[in-house]
């Protein structure tokens, strides 16, 4: 819990210095503030791993197949590598790339739901004919 | 968490951003310019291998 309140910490300090060289040189502050971001979202993100770990102990004992829970995890990678590099275009200006990211980022969560999609309606399929 | 970074990147614009206004002032727009551009790559260098980390951390977290 701690570390929340150190990342609190540098998010401001990081603000003071980024207002601070913004005036004599934009690009260093719009690398100073992509560093604080990676750096804010490594710590972060090894907190989650607990989490996935947990989330696949539910997996064994639901004795759910690895292929349903795959393409979760994907979308979750694409949906946050997306919104740290639309952030980071949006911040140096550049909306138009911003704007494709995003749209990239969508079309490759939806090709990475694909088999998810595909194994659904082969199980309606089967059931119909079942029916 | 490496905070280190942070500092180092900020205490590095500063110097070259005064680096520059002191190459300006004598009449050297050249070597400011140069002074800029290498300080920029320098920084590069750094930010590019934490963003390698974290997308190679996101890919092994969520078996990519």
């Amino acid at each position: 819990m701690s570390y929340f309140f150190r990342i609190a910490a540098v998010g401001m300090i990081a603000a003071i210095w980024i207002l601070l060289i913004r005036k004599q040189n934009a690009d260093f502050a719009l690398l100073l503030s992509i560093a604080c971001m990676v750096l804010v979202l490594i710590g972060a993100l090894t907190y989650l791993q607990p989490v996935v770990e947990y989330i696949h102990q539910l997996q064994n004992l639901c004795q759910l197949n690895t292929e349903v829970l795959a393409p979760l995890f994907k979308t979750i990678a694409v949906g946050i590598v997306c919104q740290i590099v639309t952030g980071v275009c949006a911040d140096a200006g550049e909306q138009a790339l911003a704007k494709t990211i995003e749209l990239c980022g969508t079309i490759v969560a939806l090709y990475v739901s694909l088999p998810l999609i595909k194994a659904v309606f082969s199980l309606f399929d089967s059931i119909l004919q079942g029916g | 968490m490496d905070v280190d970074l942070i500092f180092k990147i900020a205490g590095l614009g500063i110097i070259i951003s005064i680096l520059n206004q002191v190459l300006v002032r004598s009449g050297r727009d050249e070597q400011a310019t140069m002074t800029t551009l290498v300080g920029l790559v320098v920084v590069l260098m750094l930010v590019v291998q934490k963003i390698a980390e974290l997308f190679e951390l996101v890919k092994t977290l969520f078996e990519f």
